[in-house]
């Protein structure tokens, strides 16, 4: 198995309002390996998973938490809150390898 | 003697004291949620919540739903829904009993927030999903069962 190094900027977002609620859903490519899993060869592979993550909404923090390795490979996340068409997501994470990540997107 | 070893006692205390503060004012809104390690690490279901939340009493309630099939084929990638009607939540957290760490997910959540999450998760065997809910003065919680055909923490 590869592991990834480089967290690269692959997070799908989408962001719709209906009714004065937001619902945001993101895709995020990470292996969210759980430091138990053997390649071919029997070596361990380490643990790499996001560990945390913080939501903003027009620049202001709406949201943050933390994930470890019981997330899913590929995190899937959605979640939702007031908003109005053309508010500013920006959804920023951070690995254990401290690998920084980050999407924008508009409400549509 | 005495003086100058308290003086300078003094001296690095009080430097720290702002060290300190001069890291706290320099990282305020945009800080990153606090890792704590002690809840995440915890590999028993009861030290994870006690990690977390301390020993607040927890409230068994029927407003926190948890939307999860109840066999899952495939334990590496279970959907699972949270929402609640609990107003003014701070923090809710995610805690699959039987894995190897039994904490997942940890949310804070500010004003305008709507407590209603989907995510995907692994379950390494049939186990009890619950969801705890923390407001100003209560925790509450809330637990569903679900099956596994095919664990997802496996060793290899």
């Amino acid at each position: 198995m590869q592991k990834t190094k480089n967290m690269k900027k692959n997070i799908r977002i989408k962001a719709v309002e209906k009714s004065g609620i937001v619902t945001v859903k993101a895709l995020i490519k990470h292996p969210m390996e759980t430091g138990r899993r053997k390649d071919q060869e029997g070596n361990l592979i380490p643990m790499h998973h996001i560990s945390e993550f913080r939501v903003l909404v027009n620049g202001i923090k709406k949201m943050d938490g933390e994930w470890v390795t019981g997330i899913s490979k590929n995190p899937y996340m959605s979640f939702k809150f007031q908003g109005k068409k053309g508010d500013q997501i920006q959804i920023e994470l951070l690995d254990n390898l401290k690998q920084k990540s980050s999407v924008e997107t508009i409400v549509e | 003697m005495y003086q100058r070893r308290t003086f300078l006692k003094k001296l690095s205390d009080s430097s720290l004291y702002i060290l300190t503060l001069g890291a706290f004012l320099n990282h305020p809104l945009k800080g990153w949620a606090k890792w704590n390690q002690e809840a995440f690490q915890a590999k028993e279901f009861q030290k994870s919540v006690k990690a977390i939340y301390g020993s607040t009493p927890i409230e068994s309630t029927d407003q926190i739903k948890i939307e999860a099939p109840d066999v899952a084929e495939n334990g590496l990638s279970v959907p699972v829904s949270v929402s609640s009607s609990i107003k003014q939540i701070e923090n809710l957290s995610i805690f699959i009993e039987n894995n190897p760490l039994p904490l997942i997910a940890n949310y804070h959540l500010k004003e305008g927030m709507i407590p209603e999450f989907s995510l995907r998760v692994k379950v390494a065997k049939s186990s009890n999903i619950h969801v705890m809910v923390k407001t100003a003065d209560k925790l509450y919680g809330s637990t569903r069962k679900i099956q596994v055909t095919l664990g997802g923490c496996a060793e290899d």
